[in-house]
């Protein structure tokens, strides 16, 4: 007997489940199958929408601590800048800041909404955050977690940041990050200065894991971190520690900045709230994540107990073999390990992402995985071009190849050529081309905002 | 004698010539010292294919060097064995194209043809504690090495000695400077000193990072420059003439076969596939090169060369993951009408005396399995100029890390099961030194941790190399360790690495980031002609990881011009909507006690 559903979402990174979460509540039956989480997983914790100042490259442009302008306005700058761009060609610019319903603002509110364990924040202006990354680096972003948000650009005067290093986490060092956050933060010093930075060594606590090990990963450190009573050992050895720097005449920091490794669950208000009181009133925040990162992981479970509690059904699986009849897609099958279970649908939402995903796959020649479909960059496919001439000579080049996907039309569906090429497959996510996440200033934004106007576009289909 | 010179001899060029050179001058005595324009083994000494093999492709014409570099492979062996790894190989007995009538008659001639051949071969094997051959049947051929194409008549085994070409040049050079020897990275020279007679008497140099000037003077200058060789010569006036030949590699991310396979290439140039460290290497091609040789490119058709040639012996390549190429500039010897296949591989020196230029010789050719040999044969040369009798060590004295023999279990027994890959690893690098290594662990736990996970290289190892292996740069510290080299291609472990420079090598965090992003490119440039499947995908995370997640284009941008800039200032324009004031220093933050560290950091 074969299942069957209004939407099959294919994909279940951060695209797959705010697509599915959207048609599910505009009334759809939903299921989301999916192999990973993609490149979901390596989420640093920013929700990057549009940055006015990612146009001020090229040039030695870092802007440390400046926030740029009013976000709307920086998507209609995206979009009249990059025209190939999701936010140009789906009209993102055209509807920035009306009543259109296609704001950017609505998709972000959605996932803010959807996720309110993480405590996503906005600033209250409609500019960005400007945050600290764990390399040391800033970066400006529109929403960020609770635990992770302390806007370098937001201190008073005379702030002093205390990077944390704790003696049982291998492989994170204080001195580097805060190095690097003086240089970053220096470039775009204000009239107040800009803040100090201070290392905070915090000396190994016990309990000691195995035979005398430490900590090796930040999820190693992240699971500690998950016990109250061994979290509240490692705060008093960070009081501890600021004390003995008084103590001694050192400078004592006003913020605490550690890796992201404040639990694996999203740290609650309360928890950040007792922290913070524990160490004499110092807020202790997180840096932006490297994968292997704790926000994805934050993100992405409690994205997919949203979608369940909504009623979504989640399968770990892959899809294959789809049937299509007249641009239409009927049925798949749903396989996992030897089960392999048929599901027909009325519309399809495709949000497999690009190469890391697994939505698009480069060996010999270009294609999209599951359908077929033809890849394509700055117009032009991909096909089986020699890779020199989609890639730049150094790593930090503008590569054609990053910004590579599909083609879509305004509802989203995929074009093969100038046409459609199925009727009822919307797509969502970074498997939409035009735009590069890692470079435009707008990742996790463009991938919020397609996938909730996916959702919605599918479900509407569904009902017709 | 006496001479008013600061050194007896000159070395110019960082490449496995220039550092034997100056290794056993220094263990002789001489005081000298050696200059490289960027870092040591960044040339064809980097870019082989990591063998120190006899040399069977030049057998049928070039048996002098086949038997030369069995000779040096034995006293290779026995001063670095732990640089070595054995690579027995398979030699495939093909079945030749076009059949007819004798057929069965002429596949039982080539299979008679080839172990004739190795049985050549098999004289020179015990020179470099090599085996003999074997003949294999098909059914033993296939058994051993199940990927192997079944169109085959049989098989012969060679066998031959893998090393870690990097670790081979670094340990030369260290041994040197423990003699005695200054040894100059990243120092570009800019012109030669003559007397008035014409001799040459020294070298201007220019030290690329800091931009500090120097003079060298010494009674001898060396030319071991590689395929840079004639370009060098002619800065003194001197000439001279090579036939470069651009070679690529690709590499792939896991072992692909069991032993190393040799094939041929649609040309019919012999090629070999092999295991090799932790990962499978395929090639080289071998082209004249007249382009850049400070930037040889391996391309998209070069790869597709070799895939081709690896199919015949071993179908089913495509299956498996290349993670990235290699390509590098051979300094073969001059021969006008020869096919690049059928120059030869030995050596020669010239001594520029007769065109006018005394004081310089340059030194041309050579194998990687036969450096040791020139290097005598230049010392003792220069040895009779300067009136020095000492004997030659070279072949006897072990490399740095060769001291003592490797106890791997007793070192790693006490350490925790997931530390031990990486020590393990480390023994093969750093021999008997591993214990210096092994002991920063003990002072810090938290060392053990693995900053390159592909490889593994644990960040003692990383910290130790940054401080005494003439680490100057982000992209030395993979050529003593092998950070990213493994199957990530540094995804992983780079801005990590960066930041251990500039704890140890005491840098600002503006050249950390032009470290990092020169380091990444070298990567890049190696990954980009193999840019499919998975690692493309790979790439994918890399570009996520770098230039999302820590933000890091703007701030290269910013870095590169923050380090041009002698005042450290920055002039940007301001962007309308956001007016801002202009920076004024890089060091504007608040004046800062440090505090000092805590007692017990375990």
């Amino acid at each position: 007997m074969s299942a069957s559903t209004d939407v099959l979402v294919v994909g279940t990174g951060v695209a797959g489940f705010v697509a599915a979460l959207r048609a599910r509540h505009e009334g759809a039956s939903v299921v989301v199958v999916g192999k990973s989480s993609g490149a979901s997983g390596a989420w640093s914790g920013a929700v990057d929408v549009a940055d006015s100042l990612a146009s001020a490259v090229p040039g030695p442009a870092l802007w440390g601590l400046h926030r740029g302008g009013v976000i709307d306005d920086a998507i209609t700058a995206t979009a009249a800048r990059l025209p190939r761009h999701p936010y140009a060609r789906l009209g993102a610019g055209r509807h920035a800041s009306g009543a259109a319903p296609r704001r950017v603002n609505d998709a972000l509110q959605f996932l803010v909404d959807a996720v309110p364990s993480l405590g996503l924040t906005r600033r209250d202006d409609g500019r960005n955050h400007v945050l600290a990354t764990q390399l040391g680096t800033v970066k400006r972003t529109a929403a960020v977690g609770r635990s992770q948000l302390l806007d370098l650009a937001e201190l008073p005067p005379g702030s002093i940041v205390g990077v944390v290093e704790w003696c049982d986490l291998a492989g994170f060092n204080a001195r580097p990050v805060t190095e690097m956050l003086r240089f970053s933060c220096g470039l775009g010093a204000g009239p107040d200065g800009v803040p100090g930075f201070v290392d905070v060594i915090v000396p190994r606590v016990a309990p000691r894991v195995g035979n005398g090990d430490v900590f090796l990963t930040l999820g190693e450190m992240a699971r500690a971190f998950d016990d109250d009573a061994v979290r509240a050992r490692f705060l008093d050895a960070l009081q501890a520690r600021l004390v003995a720097m008084q103590a001694v005449g050192a400078a004592t920091p006003t913020h605490l900045l550690m890796p992201a490794c404040f639990g694996t669950a999203p740290p609650s208000n309360e928890a950040l709230a007792a922290a913070s009181e524990k160490l004499g009133g110092r807020p202790l925040r997180e840096l932006l994540a490297l994968p292997p990162s704790s926000p994805g992981d934050r993100l992405l479970q409690a994205l997919r107990a949203a979608a369940v509690a909504a009623g979504v059904v989640v399968k770990d699986g892959a899809v294959q073999a789809p049937i299509v009849k007249d641009k239409r897609v009927v049925g798949v099958d749903v396989v996992r390990g030897p089960e392999r279970q048929p599901l027909s649908m009325t519309q399809v939402v495709l949000a497999t992402g690009r190469f890391f995903g697994g939505g698009l796959e480069r060996s010999h020649t270009a294609r999209e995985t599951l359908f077929d479909l033809p890849v394509v960059t700055d117009g032009v496919p991909v096909a089986d071009q020699f890779i020199g001439s989609l890639t730049g000579d150094v790593v930090d080049a503008d590569h054609a190849i990053f910004r590579a996907g599909l083609a879509v039309d305004e509802e989203l569906r995929p074009l093969a050529g100038r046409h459609v090429a199925l009727d009822n497959v919307t797509c969502a996510g970074s498997i939409i081309g035009g735009f590069d996440p890692t470079r435009d200033g707008a990742a996790l934004g463009v991938i919020v905002w397609t996938s909730w106007l996916a959702g919605a576009l599918a479900a509407a289909g569904a009902r017709r | 004698m006496a001479r008013a010179t600061d050194h007896d001899v000159i070395v110019l060029g960082g490449g496995i010539n220039g550092v034997g050179i100056a290794r056993d001058c220094a263990r002789r005595g001489l005081k000298v010292v050696l200059v490289e324009k960027n870092d040591l083994a960044k040339g064809a000494s980097g870019a082989n294919t990591g063998m120190i093999h006899g040399g069977i492709r030049y057998l049928l014409f070039d048996v002098h060097t086949t038997k030369m570099a069995c000779t040096d492979s034995g006293f290779i062996q026995r001063i670095a064995p732990h640089l070595l790894f054995r690579i027995p190989f398979i030699v495939p007995v093909m079945k030749p194209h076009g059949r007819g009538f004798f057929s069965s008659m002429i596949d039982r001639l080539y299979l008679e043809g080839s172990e004739i051949f190795f049985e050549a071969y098999d004289e020179f094997q015990p020179l470099k504690r090599g085996k003999s051959h074997t003949r294999l049947s098909k059914a033993e051929a296939l058994a051993l090495e199940p990927g192997l194409t079944p169109d085959i008549l049989g098989a012969v085994t060679m066998d031959e000695w893998g090393i870690d070409p990097f670790r081979l040049v670094v340990e030369n050079a260290v041994d040197a400077v423990e003699h005695g020897a200054t040894i100059l990275t990243w120092h570009e020279l800019t012109g030669f000193q003559k007397d008035n007679t014409g001799r040459v008497t020294g070298v201007d140099v220019e030290d690329r990072i800091t931009g500090e000037r120097k003079s060298l003077q010494g009674a001898v200058v060396v030319n071991a420059t590689g395929a840079w060789g004639p370009r060098t010569a002619a800065l003194a006036g001197a000439w001279y003439q090579l036939r470069p030949g651009k070679g690529v590699h690709i590499v792939y991310s896991h072992r692909i076969s069991n032993f190393g396979l040799v094939m041929n290439g649609v040309d019919g140039r012999q090629m070999f596939l092999m295991p090799h460290e932790n990962g499978s290497i395929v090639g080289t091609t071998d082209d004249d090169y007249y382009g850049d040789l400070d930037n040889p490119r391996a391309t998209e058709d070069e790869v597709k060369y070799i895939l081709q040639a690896a199919r015949t012996v071993l179908p089913g390549i495509d299956n498996y993951r290349m993670s990235r190429t290699y390509v590098g500039v051979r300094p073969t010897l001059w021969a006008w009408s020869k096919n690049e296949d059928r120059l030869s591989r030995e050596h020669e020196f010239y001594d520029h005396a007769t065109q006018g230029v005394p004081g310089l010789i340059s030194v041309a050719g050579g194998k990687l399995a036969a450096y040791r040999q020139l290097a005598e044969e230049v010392t003792t040369e220069i040895g009779k100029r300067l009136g020095n009798t000492q004997p030659c060590t070279t072949h006897a004295a072990p490399l740095p890390g060769a001291e003592e023999p490797l106890d791997v279990e007793g070192w790693i027994k006490d350490l925790p099961k997931k530390h031990r890959l990486s020590v393990s690893r480390m023994a093969y690098r750093h021999g008997s030194r591993s214990k210096k290594i092994l002991a920063l662990i003990d002072d810090d736990p938290r060392l053990a941790v693995e900053t390159c996970a592909c490889e593994p290289v644990c960040e003692a190892e990383v910290r130790a190399s940054i401080k005494s292996e003439l680490v100057r740069r982000l992209v030395d510290v993979r050529r003593r360790t092998r950070l990213s080299m493994g199957a990530c291609g540094g995804t992983r472990c780079q801005a990590r690495a960066s930041q251990l420079l500039l704890e140890e090598a005491g840098i600002t965090p503006q050249e950390q980031l032009v470290e990092l992003q020169g380091a990444m490119t070298a990567r890049f440039i190696g990954k980009r002609p193999v840019l499919e499947g998975a690692n493309l995908a790979t790439e994918e995370l890399n570009q996520m990881i770098h230039f999302l997640g820590a933000n890091l284009r703007p701030s290269f941008d910013a870095a590169r011009v923050a380090c041009d800039d002698e005042a450290g200032r920055l002039i940007s324009p301001a962007p309308a909507d956001a007016p801002l004031t202009r920076p004024t220093s890089l060091l504007q933050a608040a004046v800062i006690v440090p505090a000092p560290l805590p007692e017990d950091r375990r």
